[in-house]
């Protein structure tokens, strides 16, 4: 069986090293990506069972990439969790549709539990 | 013949009787007997001391009932006479010799079987013999009785007339032709309040009289004199005061009475006594009187408008005194103010004459020709055109009450005027506008602003310039404010014409109150605030940018504790503890973080909400769990159960529990239990969280909860950036709360907060 996919977006490389440190834990494929502009080409080349979008993010930000691929018919299947600092996150997440959001900083169980729920 | 002509001629005769007896023969003796017998007179003659009748002849005795006295004393004759004083005179003349003459004696006689009373008119005369001794008495008799008997009559009936008139309740009396007092009834006694002296007071039995006007009159003047002296009836109001000073208004009736010759032999004259209608009619003088000053002296200006045409029916002197010698009574409006006709003023004057409703306005400008030939000035008035009926109930015309107000309005003009020099110079945005929200004025820097035209200003005013978002908001808090009569504040932004860029300001809307609290005005202002608003958004910004920032290493940290902890062997305790405390140190790291955001925000009023309906209880037991884990050495007593659903933010309400319990904790250094407490009341909650530490003074109730408050003069030094019960009371009020403490110092505090319970939601 092929392992699950994990497509992390963070302008932050230290973040995206530490998630990836905790994935490797598991069994996942984790990829990680620091802009999103290239969201619909990324999804389609990487082909990720779940997306962790943090809101800052070059250069179009999390908020409008979400909205891109959830226009997308390809793509909006795909579920994606923010994953920001950012104290309006609930918010952010509920406005535009979001499986669900994880506040920076976090705990790694929540971390795990967060993309276990959501993962395809 | 008559009965003097017969006396005269008896005595005569009788004077003559001894030498006609001496001269004459028997003839004439038998003449003298017959005319004797046959005189209609009732004739007798007495003869001697006893009155011995010689000679009585027929009438004589058809008088004493056909008896024959001849022969017999008169005591004899006529026993019946006893007592009625006959016999007393008849001794009398005979023993002096005096002649006695009676007018209608009365006498009662014997006739026909009964007693008859007589009325008679009789003489008794003494002759005497040749010795000059007096011999017997003639007497010569006349019956009067029909005469006296009718006369009677007549005079019983003028008393039943007198009794009757003088019974009356209206006061009456009679004066004679030369205006003495005859007669006059109680009637008259109690109006005159006296009795005046018959056949001695003169023209009216009162004391004194007056002429309504106050004015004496000499009673010689009064109507029952006027009628006897003039034969003119007057029924002149008189005033008359009693001798007690107590007046009465009367009205004479006085009526002249003629003879059968026409000339005047007195009068009656009917006193009516009309005080009490007096008195009314007082009464409604002086309300009319009353309207009549308000009418000539009021400084308000009436008038009265007649017909469809509006005709100057009355014009009081203050409505003349606004045209001066212009000629206003009897003429059409049009005519008479023909300067109105283009100012609107008679088509409101139509349409109260068609419509019935009355049309009322304050400073009303008009330009009036204030005399004759002057040019129109500007007036201001107060008026109102009241609808006047016809008894049908018919809109009649127009009643015309008003004031000038011209200096009032210019002096308050000058005010304003003064008000708008000051309003000019301002370097804000300003304009006022009328009760109802009228734009009147904007101020020079408004144009300045905005640049817009005067005309488009009037129009759309503010609404011009407002931001497109804020545009809706604005003018509904505005209506709130009208409707209210409150204050308008609100930050808005204002397009700026220069660089049409849209500045912050700050604007604020005031009433302005006459002295009864109406609104007379507003006056609106804008400061322009956009480079604080500005340098706050940026100050906003770097806190957002320097939390997320800090935050997002803070991540990295935790996570690799985390990683490190789990990598760690199992065996090294030391290592794990460690591990754990830097966790927790993240922790506090991550939440002071948090706290500085969060008194940004309330500070820029921008905490907001996030409400849902959730589970209380859970709430309140996570936040113990979460302070527990961190505060080993405390127990959490929890009592009382929330069974429903509570309506807020449920982080911002466990945020609050969270500080409660951790404060708790924190300033309960050497004790060990913390309480709390639950429970639902009158569609509010209540929570509380009781601890046994170290307490707070009373004057330090209010100032723990302002920003930046550190409990100081301890031993001990508490940690804490000061803000989290500041943070704790915004999110309370936000939910329409109360927080608060109560505490005594070194014996522990109590906290408490509530919540309005929603219901169905």
């Amino acid at each position: 069986m092929q392992k699950k996919c994990i497509l992390i977006y963070d302008d932050d490389l230290e973040i995206l090293t530490v998630c990836k440190a905790i994935l490797d834990y598991d069994d996942y494929r984790v990829e990680t990506l620091a802009n999103c502009e290239n969201i619909l080409q990324d999804i389609m080349d990487i082909q990720p069972d779940i997306i962790l979008m943090d809101l800052w993010i070059p250069k179009i930000g999390g908020e409008n990439a979400v909205n891109l691929m959830h226009e997308n018919e390809d793509t909006k299947h795909i579920p994606v969790i923010l994953f920001s600092a950012n104290d309006e996150i609930e918010k952010i997440s509920k406005k535009i549709n979001a499986n669900g959001y994880l506040r920076k900083p976090f705990d790694i169980s929540t971390f795990k539990e967060t993309i276990e729920n959501n993962i395809l | 013949m008559d009965e003097d002509s017969l006396t005269k001629s008896l005595e005569i005769f009788n004077k003559n009787q001894a030498s006609e007896n001496k001269r004459s023969g028997l003839l004439r003796r038998d003449m003298l007997y017959n005319i004797f017998m046959q005189s209609p007179a009732m004739l007798c003659i007495l003869k001697g001391p006893e009155h011995t009748f010689v000679l009585a002849n027929d009438p004589y005795r058809k008088l004493i009932g056909n008896r024959n006295p001849v022969g017999q004393t008169l005591r004899e004759a006529l026993p019946e006479l006893e007592g009625q004083g006959f016999y007393e005179i008849l001794d009398n003349v005979y023993a002096t010799g005096e002649p006695f003459t009676g007018k209608e004696m009365p006498a009662s006689l014997y006739r026909g079987g009964k007693m008859d009373q007589v009325y008679i008119n009789l003489n008794y005369q003494p002759f005497v013999d040749s010795h000059d001794k007096i011999e017997g008495i003639f007497v010569f008799a006349y019956d009067v009785t029909e005469q006296v008997v009718a006369r009677k009559k007549i005079k019983e009936s003028q008393l039943k007339y007198r009794n009757l008139i003088f019974g009356l309740p209206v006061a009456l009396y009679t004066c004679d032709a030369d205006g003495y007092i005859q007669l006059y009834n109680d009637a008259a006694v109690r109006l005159w309040g006296r009795s005046p002296e018959i056949g001695k007071d003169l023209w009216c039995g009162s004391w004194k009289i007056f002429r309504t006007s106050g004015e004496p009159l000499s009673l010689d003047e009064c109507p029952m004199a006027v009628v006897l002296k003039e034969g003119r009836i007057s029924n002149m109001e008189i005033v008359i005061q009693r001798p007690d000073g107590s007046k009465r208004h009367v009205v004479p009736y006085p009526q002249a009475i003629y003879d059968t010759n026409g000339n005047i032999t007195g009068a009656t004259s009917t006193l009516v006594d009309i005080t009490e209608q007096v008195k009314t009619r007082r009464q409604m003088e002086q309300v009319a009187d009353m309207i009549e000053r308000l009418y000539m002296n009021a400084p308000a200006f009436i008038c009265t408008l007649k017909g469809p045409e509006h005709i100057f029916e009355l014009v009081n002197p203050e409505y003349q005194r606004m045209y001066g010698s212009r000629q206003l009574l009897g003429k059409k409006i049009i005519d008479a103010i023909p300067e109105l006709i283009s100012q609107g003023i008679i088509e409101k004057l139509d349409k109260v004459y068609q419509t019935g409703e009355p049309y009322v306005v304050t400073e009303m400008l008009l330009y009036l020709s204030r005399d004759e030939g002057k040019e129109p000035e500007p007036t201001y008035l107060n008026f109102s055109y009241q609808p006047m009926y016809d008894p049908d109930k018919n809109i009649s015309g127009i009643l015309v009450f008003g004031y000038e107000v011209t200096n009032q309005v210019l002096a308050k003009m000058e005010g304003e005027e003064n008000l708008k020099l000051i309003l000019e110079s301002l370097p804000q945005i300003t304009s006022t506008s009328s009760a109802n929200g009228t734009n009147i004025y904007f101020n020079k820097f408004f144009f300045e602003y905005s640049g817009l035209s005067k005309e488009e200003a009037t129009v759309n005013g503010w609404n011009a310039i407002l931001h497109p978002k804020e545009i809706d908001e604005v003018l509904s808090q505005w209506e709130q404010c009208k409707k209210n009569g409150e204050d308008f504040y609100k930050e808005i932004r204002l397009k700026r014409k220069s660089d049409g860029v849209y500045r912050w300001h700050i604007s604020q809307i005031t009433a302005i109150k006459n002295s009864k609290g109406e609104i007379t005005q507003w006056i609106a202002s804008a400061t322009d605030i956009h480079e604080q608003k500005m340098k706050e958004q940026k100050k906003d910004e770097f806190l957002s940018i320097a939390s997320h920032e800090l935050k997002t290493p803070l991540t990295s940290v935790k996570a690799y504790l985390q990683l490190l902890e789990l990598s760690l062997d199992k065996n090294n305790e030391k290592a794990s503890s460690f591990t754990k405390k830097a966790i927790l140190s993240v922790d506090r790291l991550k939440d002071l973080i948090a706290e500085l955001l969060d008194v940004s925000k309330i500070q820029n009023g921008r905490l907001n909400l996030n409400i849902s309906n959730f589970n209380f209880n859970e709430m309140v037991d996570e936040a113990i769990e979460n302070i527990q884990y961190n505060s080993p050495k405390h127990s959490f007593i929890k009592t009382g159960v929330i069974a429903e659903l509570v309506n807020g933010d449920k982080e911002r309400l466990q945020q609050v529990i969270i500080n409660l319990l951790s404060n708790a904790v924190k300033y309960s250094p050497d004790s060990k239990d913390i309480f709390i407490n639950a429970y639902v009341k009158n569609d509010q909650l209540t929570v509380s969280v009781k601890d046994n530490g170290i307490g707070i003074s009373e004057n330090n109730f209010s100032k723990i909860f302002e920003r930046y408050y550190r409990v100081e003069g301890q031993d001990i030094h508490f940690q804490g950036l000061g803000i989290g019960l500041f943070i704790s009371m915004d999110i309370i009020r936000r939910h329409n709360g109360k927080l608060w403490v109560e505490s005594q110092p070194g014996k522990g505090s109590t906290f408490y907060f509530t919540l309005p319970l929603k219901k169905d939601k």
